[in-house]
């Protein structure tokens, strides 16, 4: 096995890691989709560079270039239209389910209305 | 085929056991389609590695690049259904949303007019206890 594949596999399973990670710590919604959005992508993109290293496919290559390219632009438009989704939504209540995140959600479209 | 691509195969499904915490856990529906993407591409590169290690990578790579047309179109989805209709709907036969707005209504102002009106009555009081 090539140095470069391992190199490279050893870098996207690293940052597939930190995108559990951070799934796991981040405190709302909005980081979780930054951490899925970016260290994901990169981390899927980097184990497929680094498999089309050692397994060369002969003219089969061009499909593991056509996954790394889908990666690159369908995980970051999910990634933002789910955001967009949830920015969307006019009720955000439920957003604050451990307490601590989104205050700046709800001041956007509760401020002033639950003064008594 | 040999000890590092096994490796890493093993290393990615932990990782996918991982990120089922998170849609046990996860606080809203989005955070839960969150980690179903995460599980998706994770599985994704599972099934690539298991194609290298096997050395089937030429029937492999067809079958991952079905899997990630399909995994894509999961979240789009998922967020228009959920971005044109409220979670917490009220005719969709779950109560809760009027019961959290209740709670966050009383969280807010029940600390400041106890201390601005010591005397004036309290209209949560009376209908906490019919709830609860």
């Amino acid at each position: 096995m090539s140095a470069l594949a391992v190199v490279f596999i050893s870098a996207g399973l690293f940052f597939l890691a930190v995108t559990t990670l951070g799934m796991m710590r981040f405190p709302d919604f909005f980081s979780r989709t930054h951490v899925v959005a970016k260290s994901e992508t990169l981390g899927t993109m980097l184990v497929i560079v680094g498999l089309m290293f050692e397994y060369r496919l002969g003219d089969g290559t061009y499909k593991l270039v056509l996954l790394v390219a889908f990666a690159m632009v369908a995980n970051s438009t999910a990634m933002h239209g789910l955001a967009r989704a949830v920015h969307r939504q006019r009720d955000t209540d439920h957003l604050d389910g451990d307490g601590t995140a989104d205050q700046h959600v709800r001041a956007d479209h509760h401020d002033g209305e639950d003064a008594p | 085929m040999n000890t590092f691509v096994f490796g890493a195969m093993l290393f990615s499904a932990s990782l996918i056991v991982v990120a089922l915490y998170r849609i046990w856990v996860g606080p809203t529906v989005f955070d839960r389609i969150l980690a179903v993407s995460l599980v998706t591409a994770n599985s994704l590169v599972v099934l690539l590695l298991i194609g290298a290690h096997f050395d089937r990578m030429d029937a492999i790579v067809d079958i991952a690049i079905a899997y990630a047309l399909l995994a894509f179109t999961l979240p789009v989805a998922l967020a228009k259904h959920f971005e044109s209709r409220s979670v917490f709907d009220v005719s969709a036969g779950t109560d809760q949303r009027a019961l959290i707005e209740r709670r966050a209504v009383a969280d807010s102002t029940a600390a400041d007019d106890r201390t601005a009106h010591p005397h004036a009555p309290h209209a949560l009081d009376t209908d906490a206890d019919q709830d609860r």
